[in-house]
């Protein structure tokens, strides 16, 4: 079946940056990353060990061997617990659901650290490989790995499924061969089933850069050996590998007595990837008033002429750190300012070079600091600080300023006056990309174009913007395949308006932000929402300042865009290709957000409420993130359309990768993009998407984000 | 499909889009900044002459100080423009900084791999003094995850040989003190300072963390 995953545009300088991050990769890591094996897991050659890669890890990995190409993305979530993806294509194999003859599948392993190695103990681990869907490497393990002198490593385990085939010597029940509802679902009627084999394998690595591995496989490669050319000769394979500079492995190996296997593995990790601190310049020193001059308010006589000239100043300062000044407000002993961020990625950065401008310009009477950053005109919060601790504390440690810090409510605070110029016209030409993946007769498919956006503000929290793109090279109109949905069509058009839609308009709305109460934010947006959907969306956020809890509502009235992407609007109704069925889009889809920021990196979101094709449900969304911008997650949306009518996947799910953009330039950045991978794009479960959603906006000002990023304050 | 010429036009327009454009006077281009921070990797080495230094000290009567780092092949000379306290920060045109305390390095700023702060008060107390004695020292960075890092040191401070100093316009006698540190959060290190009768760090090679390895300071005007 088609196996399109999630299509989304962005900026091509991404990937050049990773690139870039990686290059810049600083490799002082105390634990070293562990070997990969060709599963994309920490192992031998097929056999896992029971290692795990240093906390937040992340290992891309592809390998050819036997007719099997994989790649795979694996994730360190937790010190004692691995995730990875993994996508396959198995040449000349026999199945139903080959494409020419080549037999696609993704995969996911996870696996559980039980016990740490000691100096007597070996490490011991658990782990489900290919546990979620059709299950052709579906298999189960419990690994050992000791560690040995002179850079040997040994591993003995039991493995069940794939990995419990070869010389079984136990049995645990019958293991069902049964696939559960339509694929996707996790195969918990397989794990520890069926029987039982041993394996081993032997690492050793006599210096940094070389190592040789050699395990006795308990795989007995049944279905390859069945529908391919696959031979199976030997349980023994042998593995060399040799480690760059910058981490990346090189394995070459010998397997299954028979055939030469290659893969290269690239291990890095969002904790210590890119320039410590970055590579911008100094922001101001802080300038300590002359003792006994703050009694002075002579000033004050003529307060309203310093006033505007210390705005003019204060507004030319911050400007040379890429700050904006949109309000301002001078009274005795307090100032007030209105701050709009384009360009830090870490708040913390961003009130602490506008605190230390201040500090050089304030009359020496005004003790109190008021920072009120504004995203789309709304004052998201209120940052006090006081002077005399600015000065004091400059070249202290950076949690010392922070705990003299107070963040409030800046709802009602808001009315200074405006110094900018509205209506305010900005513009940006820029490259960008849109991709397909896992469609089994291309599993990759790239759109290369220009992209040129545009905003009006007309009051700063009036916003008219737009994109409208097009595309220069890419392939993403030859998407042929055609699936049959049991559902209104709202996602599985996709190839209609890839191949239609050039240009296209990628969104053009009005958007009206306000702040309707304490701890509350409002958003209004009407106009062509995404590239599919047109219509009106209003959302309501309630997030008070300081708690990791916020609870957000969304409705959505909505029409279907034409598929060439221009202005037209068509009926919400759709007509399935291949069994011809017309069926109804609702008009009126909308969520209940509930969002939680657990302290230590991981952040959830549960969405509950009815989806484009009408359908009722929830979306669980469980992130890492790291206050440098990177985010690692999973998500999973269950509704009330069952695994049949559903069809391929039984469920809509998948994982994402934010990626900041200051990785690889060193430079601070407020810009990231976000792959999303699905297993498959179907019709159940799809959310509309609305670019200007109020959450992340308004988290990012608030305490637990803002004391997350506090080291950058000095910075 | 796109003909052949068009495609052409849009091959070049996509190369002028590349390059980025906007009306946004703060708007970076991502691509841009990339080739930046890969051509500039390290900074450029650059090396401070004799005339740049003469020049420096007659163009104002500011504070001059002559910094080196040593793995980067890098010198400047920074200028005294602000003082806070103790505390001294001296900048460069390119908006890189330091700041001193009598003389001791106590942050970075614009150097990439900064050294964030320091908990300096002990050390530095044994070093102006000229006197042996042990002092508990601290190192702040940030790490790329943007986490502060806390390196504790214990230093042992030794004084050595009396030297005559003689860097721009700063002269006289001073003594060598050697403070030799270590910590089980970071690799060891020995720094050396030339401290003036007056209690003055005049000159020292000081470890700034493992980014910025040991630097060399000379004051060349107080």
């Amino acid at each position: 079946m088609a196996a399109r995953a999630a299509k989304k545009a962005g900026q091509v300088g991404v990937l050049a940056m990773t690139a870039a991050g990686m290059l810049l990769a600083g490799s002082a890591l105390s634990q070293p990353f562990p070997s990969y094996n060709t599963y994309g897991s920490p192992g031998l050659i097929d056999m896992p060990t029971a290692e795990m890669a240093p906390d937040a890890t992340v290992a891309l990995t592809y390998g050819h061997i036997a007719g099997s190409n994989r790649g795979s993305l694996a994730f360190q979530m937790t010190p004692w617990l691995t995730g990875t993806f993994r996508y396959t294509g198995i040449e000349n194999f026999d199945d139903p659901s080959s494409v020419d003859g080549v037999y696609f599948d993704r995969s996911f392993d996870i696996r559980m650290q039980l016990l740490r190695e000691t100096r007597l103990r070996p490490a011991i681990a658990v782990g489900l490989q290919d546990f979620i869907g059709t299950g052709i490497y579906s298999g189960e393990y419990l690994v050992a790995t000791k560690t040995l002198p002179k850079g040997v490593k040994i591993t003995g385990g039991l493995g069940w499924g794939r990995l419990g085939s070869y010389d079984p010597i136990a049995s645990m029940g019958t293991r069902p061969a049964t696939v559960l509802g339509r694929g996707g679902i996790p195969t918990y009627d397989r794990w520890f089933r069926g029987d039982i084999a041993p394996f081993a394998g032997i690492s050793w690595a006599p210096n940094d850069r070389l190592t040789f591995e050699l395990e006795y496989s308990s795989d007995q490669y049944d279905q390859e050996t069945r529908k391919s050319d696959f031979e199976h000769d030997s349980p023994f394979n042998l593995g060399m590998q040799y480690r760059f500079n910058n981490d990346t492995q090189l394995s070459l190996y010998y397997a299954y007595g028979n055939t030469f296997g290659v893969q290269l593995s690239y291990p890095f990790n969002p904790k210590t990837l890119g320039v410590p601190g970055g590579a911008e310049t100094a922001g101001l020193p802080v300038k300590a008033r002359a003792p006994g001059s703050a009694r002075d308010l002579g000033w004050t006589a003529s307060l309203e002429g310093t006033e505007a000239s210390v705005k003019q100043r204060l507004t030319a300062s911050l400007d040379r750190d890429k700050l904006d000044l949109v309000g301002f407000d001078l009274s005795a002993t307090r100032a007030t300012v209105q701050l709009r961020n384009p360009t830090y990625g870490a708040p913390a950065q961003a009130i602490g070079r506008t605190a230390r401008a201040m500090t050089r310009l304030m009359p020496a009477s005004v003790e109190e600091f008021v920072i009120i950053p504004t995203e789309n005109g709304l004052p998201m919060s209120a940052v006090t600080l006081q002077r005399s601790d600015l000065e004091a504390l400059e070249n202290d440690a950076a949690v010392e300023m922070l705990a003299r810090t107070a963040i409030t409510d800046a709802y009602g605070r808001g009315a200074l006056p405006d110094l900018e110029e509205f209506p305010r016209f900005t513009w940006k030409l820029l490259p960008y990309y849109d991709y397909a993946t896992f469609d089994p007769e291309a599993p990759l498919r790239i759109d290369l174009g220009a992209s040129l956006s545009a905003s009006w503000e007309l009051r700063p929290n009036v916003v008219l913007s737009g994109a409208i793109k097009k595309k220069v090279f890419g392939n993403l109109d030859t998407i042929t395949r055609e699936s049959e949905s049991k559902l209104p069509r709202v996602r599985t058009d996709y190839k209609e308006y890839a191949t239609e839609g050039d240009p296209a308009i990628s969104r053009l709305t009005l958007d009206v932000y306000g702040r309707p109460g304490p701890d509350l934010y409002s958003r209004m947006t009407v106009g062509y929402l995404e590239r599919m959907y047109a219509g009106l969306s209003g959302e309501v956020l309630w997030k008070p300042v300081g708690s990791r809890f916020a609870l957000g509502a969304e409705l959505n009235y909505i029409r279907r865009r034409s598929f060439d992407g221009m202005l037209g609007l068509e009926e919400n109704v759709t007509v399935d290709p291949v069994s011809g069925i017309e069926r109804e889009i609702p008009d009126v889809n909308g969520h209940v957000s509930g969002y939680y920021a657990f302290g230590n990196g991981f952040h959830g979101q549960v969405d509950v409420g009815r989806y484009l094709a009408g359908d009722y449900g929830a979306t669980f969304t469980l992130e890492r993130e790291f206050a440098n911008g990177w985010r690692l997650g999973a998500f999973a949306t269950f509704t009330d359309v069952s695994e049949e009518d559903f069809g391929e996947g039984s469920f809509d799910k998948g994982i994402m990768l934010t990626v900041p953009f200051s990785i690889g330039t060193a430079k601070p950045s407020r810009g990231s993009d976000t792959f999303t991978i699905r297993s498959v794009q179907r019709d159940g479960g799809a959310r509309l998407n609305v670019s200007s959603r109020l959450y992340e906006q308004v988290r990012t000002w608030h305490e637990p984000e803002v004391a997350n990023t506090w080291g950058r304050f000095w910075r | 499909m796109i003909p052949r010429l068009p495609r052409l036009a849009a091959i070049l327009g996509l190369s002028t889009t590349l390059a980025g454009c906007s009306n946004d006077p703060y708007f970076d281009f991502p691509i841009d900044s990339f080739y930046n921070s890969l051509l500039k990797r390290g900074g450029e080495p650059s090396q401070v002459s004799q005339q740049e230094i003469v020049e420096t000290l007659s163009k104002s009567d500011l504070p001059v100080t002559f910094l080196g780092v040593a793995d980067r092949e890098s010198q400047t000379l920074l200028i005294g423009i602000e003082q806070n306290g103790p505390y001294d920060t001296y900048a460069n045109a390119n908006r890189q900084a330091i700041t001193m305390r009598n003389g001791m390095i106590t942050g970075t700023r614009g150097l990439s791999g900064d050294l964030m702060s320091t908990d300096e008060a002990a050390l530095l107390s044994l070093v102006r003094a000229r006197r042996s004695g042990q002092a508990t020292y601290i190192q702040r960075f940030l790490t790329p995850e943007d986490v502060t890092e806390v390196l504790t040191y214990r230093c042992g401070v030794e004084p050595d040989k009396p030297v005559d100093v003689a860097m721009g316009l700063v002269q006289g006698k001073a003594t060598e003190v050697v403070a030799a540190c270590e910590s089980a959060d970071g690799p060891p290190f020995v720094d050396y300072y030339v401290v003036g009768g007056d209690g003055e760090i005049l000159a020292s090679r000081q470890w700034l963390g493992e980014n910025l390895g040991y630097v060399a300071m000379h004051q060349l005007r107080r």
